[in-house]
């Protein structure tokens, strides 16, 4: 009789166990801010930072986010966030200009690239690679935010994005990394070596020597043109204008976050707790389906093995309570399945939303690149003559 | 015996045959021919004017008329020795000689020299021309042995070849045009211009010089020293823009290139934020469906559309270096990120951040706290 009782405890023990094997998220109230170097840092010894277009990351997304994730708000996130993270690193005052690239055809001194690992309301997760403008990759992190509903307070929203913790990390991470890598001499060598990529793309001609690269691809300065170089001032002319195109892109970018903005923000906040069900009802099913199939067992190995009417009457018992555990499992699923089409549901109307604006950003972006860079081909013509008619005079 | 003699004389005759066939042969290559145009195509002519510092070699045979031009190099002296090859000097050599060179075909008779700034100039007994440079096949006469090695001396540095001489019509330099210019400067081949020898080109240049305007201008006559040196100088006088008058119109060029840049993106900058201002006050539907509606509203303007609208002469860019050279000054702890500022906040907020002085700053700060209603929370 003793040894019934010792099996009952260890199936409780047992229904304990998976029970208590629920996940715990662990949730970020505190607000990490963008650490500010010194004002007195010289106007020379800033570095410009260009931040690319994100990558979506559709082809890494989880196969069990695979139902809760939209592509086409991930496409438009790919272009919300970078903006968000060159408005913090501008607004950090520790760099010099910080903007979204519509292309990595205009050398910056810093790149920052970056790929979605994980967006929802609730969690955010992104890859950052930064890089030089000698092709030195600084480093590649990762950087995850989990928040809390405190977030979409409407005060909180009112300061910042839900997740801007994200961006001041990876914001102070790139001061930190400055600082502790980068002498003056070599952050003069990048915006030098910046400068003369811009002066080869447009008078290869007279810059293809300046620059070398290593065995290892990295740009090296071999030598330095004249500041009096006429060449050199009429490319440093175009560069300004290159500057203003990159700028007018910014004001593109910055219409499509700001429309972006209030719908994208609803959608996490409705993803939020719909992703905080989901993943309790999912969590709760998956529980009473172990716990439902352990009791149902051992009710099955007591009702067959019990010697007595008592043993047996509760195995019998046991089994119908596992049978019903089970049940609840599949009603629990079945629940989970509503909140599941319900966050589909919010992302497909997001995504009606957010669609329409990232074409007209990617169509005016490129035809505005287009008409650029047509006038950029007749600059580079005429430098060429004009290289020529000076090497001419020689 | 009547064998013997027989057969003496027709040695004879042979030999006199020879002789004489030698000396016409010397004859047609030392002779200036009206054919052998040392005026380079306008293109062409862009190659005869050098920078390089490579030797240059004129190889000819005195019994061909057939001539392999390349010219790359420059300051090279010219000889004339039949069968006495020299480097960096033009040569005539009595035998067509492979060349190596990198700005010769493989298919055509060539010298022995893998000289890039060389520039040669082979004469063949064959009585056939031709001028193989790189990409372009130019048939080419040279008149002489010396005009050949003149015209060929002034090759350009810049790694350009150029059929020098091109009696042939459609005679082309190889260069693309962009670089043709390039090639301008130590043209010795100026003095062939003047030579009288070739007095159709030079005639044909002075007689539309003064009518080219700066995408028909001939790149190699107006490079550099094209127009200065040497007796041609006086033929080309009239109408010819020197280097410097060159340079003055292509920046010219470029000024007006931008100015209608800087109208064109200005005129994209304001439209742009005035939409994002719109869409800042707007409520997300709105914002929402004024994005899909407005798109093709907001499509950029070409250059060429802008440029109608929006002259603005010296236009000076307010580019983001300038911008990025200007101080900007982070806001105060209690300033929120201004996401949601209208226009009038936003401007509030900008001024205050380029302010240097830091009470003036903080008088605006003050400003947006009241305007942004942020002092009465």
């Amino acid at each position: 009789m003793k040894f019934y009782w010792k099996n009952w405890l260890a199936l409780l023990w047992v229904v304990l166990f998976t029970t208590a094997c629920a996940t715990h998220t662990v949730k970020t109230t505190t607000y990490t801010p963008v650490i500010q170097d010194s004002q007195n840092v010289p106007e020379d010894l800033l570095l410009d930072v260009g931040v690319a277009i994100f990558d979506p990351g559709i082809d890494e997304i989880r196969g069990d986010e695979e139902e809760t994730t939209n592509p086409e708000i991930r496409i438009a996130e790919s272009r919300y966030a970078p903006y968000l993270l060159a408005e913090t690193l501008q607004r950090s005052a520790n760099w010099g200009i910080v903007r979204v690239m519509p292309n990595d055809s205009s050398p910056m001194d810093v790149y920052v690239n970056g790929t979605i690992l994980q967006s929802n309301g609730e969690a955010m997760a992104i890859r950052i690679t930064v890089s030089d403008s000698t092709d030195r990759e600084w480093y590649t992190r990762a950087y995850d935010e989990v928040v809390s509903q405190f977030s979409y307070d409407p005060s909180e929203r009112q300061k910042s994005d839900p997740f801007q913790v994200i961006y001041n990390t990876i914001a102070n991470d790139l001061l930190a990394y400055r600082q502790q890598n980068l002498s003056d001499a070599e952050i003069t060598n990048l915006r030098t070596v910046s400068e003369l990529l811009f002066a080869q793309r447009f008078s290869p001609d007279v810059f293809d020597n300046y620059l070398s690269q290593d065995r290892r691809g990295h740009y090296q300065v071999e030598r330095l043109p004249s500041n009096e170089d006429p060449v050199l001032q009429r490319v440093l002319d175009i560069r300004e204008r290159d500057f203003m195109f990159v700028d007018t892109v910014q004001d593109y970018y910055a219409t499509y976050v700001r429309q972006m903005r209030l719908p994208y923000d609803s959608w996490r906040e409705l993803s939020y707790f719909e992703t905080i069900t989901l993943r309790e009802l999912e969590a709760s099913a998956r529980r009473r389906f172990i716990a439902g199939t352990a009791v149902v067992l051992g009710g099955l190995a007591a009702a067959s093995s019990g010697t007595n009417y008592a043993t047996q009457a509760g195995g019998i018992a046991g089994v119908g309570a596992g049978a019903y555990l089970i049940k609840s499992g599949f009603e629990k699923q079945a629940e989970a399945r509503i909140h599941m089409e319900a966050l589909e549901e919010l992302g497909a109307s997001l995504e009606n939303e957010v669609t329409p604006q990232v074409l007209n950003l990617d169509d005016r972006s490129i035809t505005l690149t287009g008409s650029v860079e047509e006038q950029y081909g007749q600059w580079r013509e005429i430098l060429a003559d004009l290289y020529a008619a000076d090497v001419g005079e020689l | 015996m009547k064998t013997d003699n027989l057969s003496r004389l027709l040695c004879r005759a042979v030999l006199i045959g020879g002789i004489s066939a030698v000396l016409v042969a010397c004859e047609s290559t030392s002779s200036p021919s009206s054919s052998s145009a040392a005026i380079p195509s306008p293109s062409s002519s862009s190659s005869s004017s050098q920078s390089s510092s490579s030797s240059s070699q004129s190889q000819s045979s005195p019994a061909s008329t057939s001539s392999q031009a390349n010219s790359r190099g420059s300051a090279s002296s010219s000889q004339s020795s039949p069968g006495s090859p020299s480097s960096g000097a033009s040569q005539s050599s009595p035998s067509s000689n492979p060349a190596a060179g990198s700005n010769q075909s493989g298919s055509s008779p060539s010298l022995p020299s893998s000289n890039q700034g060389q520039s040669q100039s082979q004469s063949s007994a064959s009585g056939q021309q031709s001028a193989q440079n790189g990409n372009n096949s130019v048939a080419g006469q040279f008149p002489s042995v010396g005009e050949a090695a003149r015209s060929s001396a002034g090759g350009t540095g810049a790694g350009s070849d150029a059929a020098n001489a091109g009696d042939l019509p459609g005679a082309e330099s190889r260069f693309p045009s962009g670089q043709d210019s390039g090639s301008g400067g130590r043209d010795t081949s100026t003095g062939d211009l003047g030579s009288g020898d070739n007095a159709p080109q030079n005639g044909s240049l002075g007689g539309g010089s003064g009518d080219y305007s700066l995408d028909t201008l001939p790149d190699g006559v107006l490079s550099g020293t094209a127009s200065a040196q040497g007796g041609g100088a006086g033929a080309q006088a009239a109408g010819v823009l020197t280097a410097a008058e060159r340079a003055a119109l292509l920046d010219e060029q470029l000024r007006r290139g931008y100015e209608k840049f800087d109208g064109f993106i200005l005129g994209e900058r304001e439209r742009a934020q005035a939409e994002s201002n719109a869409a800042g006050s707007s409520s997300p539907a709105g914002g929402a469906s004024g994005a899909g509606g407005g798109a093709g509203d907001g499509q950029p303007q070409t250059l060429e559309q802008s440029a109608t609208q929006f002259e603005i002469p010296g236009a000076l860019p307010p580019s983001s270096s300038t911008a990025g050279s200007t101080q900007s000054f982070p806001p105060p702890e209690d300033i929120p990120s201004g996401r949601d500022d209208d226009v009038v906040a936003r401007q509030l907020r900008e001024a205050a951040m380029a302010e240097p002085d830091p009470e003036l700053r903080e008088a605006l700060w003050d400003e947006y706290r009241n305007y942004t209603g942020l002092s009465e929370q």
